[in-house]
C-alpha cells in the first residue's frame, strides 16, 4: 500500500466532501438564485438591462462565498469533537489535504462556472420570454472572468492555510492577519526602498513626484536597473507561486502535525 | 504487536507518564484500567496515533503511529468515549468509510446491526448515545481491524446490550489482532478480557494475563475480617455480607477473580503486586 499518495483514496475522499456538502452548497445556490431574480428580472422589466451583472455576481460568489468556504473547510481538524474521526481516517495527510484543497479550490470555481452560466441562461431566458428584452449572459470565456479565477487561486491558499491553522473565527483572523503582514511587508520595502533607491529620495520625501503617478514606472531604474527588475520579478514570483505553494505547504504540516485533546 | 519502550508524555508542566514500558501482543482482549487521570484515555490516543509521545519508542503493529500513515490507520479502529458519527444517515456513513478499510465486511455489520436492534435507514444524530455506541460498534468490528481500542465501551449500554457486547466481541478477536478495551465499568468485561494492564502515577503497574494472575492470587468472601497480619494477605475490604480477602497464593489455581477487587489491591498495594509480578510491562 502506497502510504503517501494513491488516486483511489484521493478520489473517495473528494467523492465524500463534495457528497457531504452538496445539500449546502444547494440551499446556498437556491439564496443566490432568488438574490440574482430579484436583481435581474425587475431590471429587465422596468429599468436598465445591464452587461455585466453576471459576471458581478459571480465575481462576489467566488472572492466571498469562496473565501468563507475555504476558510471552513478544515473545520473538523480544529473540532475537538470531530478531529478523532478525521485523523484517523484511512489516508494519507497529503491526500487529505489535497482533496481539501481540490474541494475549495478547482472544484468550487467549476460549480459556480456552471452554476452562474446555467442561472444566467435561465433568468435570461424568462426575461426574454416575459419582457422581449435580457440582460447580457454570462460568458465564462470571457478574459475578465479568467482574471477574477486568477485572483481567487493566488488568495485561495491563503484562506486554506487560515482554515487550517486557526481554530475559530478563521476568515476575519485570516483577513487580519493578511492586513498585518502586509503592513509589515510594506514597512520593509519603504527601508529597502530607502536603502536602494535613495537617490530617488529626498530626507523623507520621494524625489521625483512621477513616482506618485506611475507607480514604479517612475522610479529612475538606471540608478540600479538589474537590482531593480530582480525585485520586481522576484516579488511577481513570490506573490504568484512561492506564497501560495507555501500556504499549501504549510497547510499540509498543519494536518500532519495536528494532535488530539489529551483527555485524561 | 504493540511495543512501548521508555515512552514520556506530558501536557503543560505535568508528566503524565515516565519511562513507560509496555508490551501487548495479538490474540488477547486487554483490560486497560486505571483510576481517573491516571492516563488511559491518553495511552490509547497515543497507540492510534491522535498524540505523539515526547520521547522514547512506540510502535503498533510495526507501525510508526504518530506517522498515521493510510496502511496502518486502516488496520485500527477507535470507539472513542464521546461519539459524534456526523450528520449522515447510517447508510451514508458505510458508503463514505466503508472503503477506505480493505477488511470490511458488509455481511457481518449487518448481522451486528440486528444481533444490536439497531433502528435503520435514519441519521445517526436521531440515534440514542447507546444505539450510536453500538452502530459505531458494529462497524468498528466489521471492519475486522488488528487493533481495535474501546474506551468506556459499555457506557451507555442497556444490560441486554452488555452481554451482546460482550458475546460480540469476544467472537470477533483472532490471533492476529488486538483488542483494548479501558473502562472502569469492570464488573461488564470481567468475562471478556483475557489480560490486565494497569496504569498507575505514569507506569504501567501491572501487565499480565488473567490466567497468570489467578494462579498467583486468591480470593475470598469471608463473614468476618481477616486478621491484618494473616501470612499471605494483601488486601481485604468490606463487600456485602462480609468481607473480600485477597491472598498471595503460589498454588491459587483458577479461582475466580473479582476485578474490582482486584484492582482495588493492586492501588493499594502497588509495590508488593510489582514485586509478586515481577515482570512489570511485560505479558507472561
Amino acid at each position: 500500500m502506497n502510504e503517501h499518495f494513491n488516486w483511489r483514496r484521493l478520489g473517495l475522499l473528494i467523492r465524500n466532501d463534495f457528497l457531504g456538502e452538496l445539500r449546502g452548497y444547494l440551499i446556498a445556490f437556491a439564496v443566490v438564485t432568488i438574490m440574482i431574480m430579484l436583481n435581474a428580472i425587475p431590471g429587465a422589466g422596468f429599468g436598465d438591462l445591464k452587461d455585466n451583472l453576471y459576471f458581478g455576481w459571480f465575481t462576489g460568489m467566488l472572492l466571498i462565498w469562496g473565501s468563507i468556504h475555504v476558510s471552513v473547510i478544515f473545520k473538523e481538524l480544529n473540532n475537538k469533537k470531530l478531529n478523532e474521526g478525521y485523523l484517523l481516517l484511512p489516508a494519507s495527510a497529503l491526500e487529505k489535504t489535497l482533496a481539501r484543497y481540490l474541494h475549495g479550490s478547482i472544484f468550487f470555481i467549476f460549480y459556480i462556472l456552471v452554476y452562474t452560466t446555467l442561472v444566467s441562461l435561465i433568468i435570461e431566458g424568462i426575461n426574454q420570454l416575459q419582457f422581449g428584452r435580457s440582460n447580457s449572459l454570462f460568458t465564462p470565456f470571457n478574459e475578465a472572468v479568467w482574471e477574477v479565477i486568477a485572483v481567487f487561486m493566488i488568495i485561495q491558499p491563503i484562506f486554506f492555510l487560515g482554515g487550517a491553522w486557526f481554530r475559530s473565527a478563521r476568515w476575519f483572523k485570516t483577513v487580519i492577519s493578511v492586513f498585518l503582514l502586509a503592513a509589515g511587508l510594506g514597512v520593509l520595502a519603504c527601508i529597502a526602498f530607502l536603502i536602494f533607491f535613495s537617490g530617488e529620495v529626498s530626507g523623507m520625501l520621494l524625489g521625483s513626484e512621477t513616482m506618485f503617478e506611475n507607480g514604479l514606472e517612475g522610479v529612475d531604474w538606471s540608478i540600479n536597473e538589474n537590482l531593480g527588475h530582480v525585485i520586481v520579478t522576484g516579488l511577481k514570483l513570490l506573490f504568484y507561486v512561492i506564497a501560495p505553494l507555501f500556504c499549501c505547504y504549510v497547510t499540509w504540516l498543519r494536518v500532519s502535525e495536528t494532535q488530539v485533546s489529551h483527555g485524561i | 504487536m504493540i511495543e512501548i519502550k521508555n515512552l514520556s508524555f506530558g501536557y503543560a508542566q505535568d508528566d503524565l507518564f515516565q519511562q513507560m514500558d509496555l508490551r501487548l501482543k495479538p490474540g488477547n482482549i486487554y483490560g486497560l484500567l486505571g483510576i481517573n487521570g491516571a492516563g488511559k484515555s491518553t495511552l490509547l490516543k497515543l497507540m492510534t496515533g491522535l498524540l505523539f509521545p515526547d520521547s522514547g519508542s512506540l510502535t503498533t503493529l510495526g507501525y510508526d503511529p504518530g506517522k498515521r500513515e493510510p496502511g496502518f490507520l486502516a488496520k485500527v479502529s477507535f470507539l472513542p468515549e464521546e461519539l459524534n458519527p456526523g450528520n449522515i444517515t447510517d447508510q451514508q456513513f458505510v458508503y463514505f468509510l466503508s472503503p477506505f478499510y480493505p477488511n470490511f465486511s458488509l455481511d457481518h455489520f449487518e448481522r451486528y446491526l440486528r444481533e444490536f436492534d439497531i433502528p435503520r435507514n435514519r441519521k445517526l444524530t436521531q440515534l440514542s448515545f447507546g444505539q450510536k455506541k453500538k452502530f459505531l460498534l458494529s462497524f468498528a468490528l466489521a471492519a475486522g481491524s488488528e487493533l481495535l481500542v474501546l474506551d468506556e465501551p459499555t457506557n451507555g449500554l442497556d444490560i441486554p446490550s452488555k452481554g451482546l457486547f460482550r458475546r460480540l466481541v469476544a467472537e470477533a478477536l483472532n490471533d492476529n489482532q488486538i483488542f483494548i478495551i479501558s473502562t472502569h465499568q469492570v464488573r461488564d468485561v470481567e468475562s471478556l478480557i483475557d489480560s490486565l494492564v494497569v496504569l498507575h502515577e505514569g507506569k504501567v503497574l501491572l501487565n499480565q494475563t488473567m490466567a497468570d494472575i489467578s494462579s498467583r492470587i486468591r480470593m475470598s468472601h469471608t463473614p468476618t475480617r481477616p486478621d491484618q497480619d494473616a501470612a499471605g494477605l494483601l488486601y481485604s475490604e468490606p463487600g456485602v455480607g462480609g468481607y473480600w480477602t485477597v491472598w498471595q497464593d503460589d498454588a491459587a489455581g483458577d479461582g475466580r477473580i473479582d476485578l474490582e477487587v482486584l484492582f482495588n489491591t493492586i492501588i493499594s498495594q502497588p509495590d508488593i503486586i510489582s514485586g509478586l509480578f515481577n515482570k512489570t510491562g511485560e505479558s507472561a
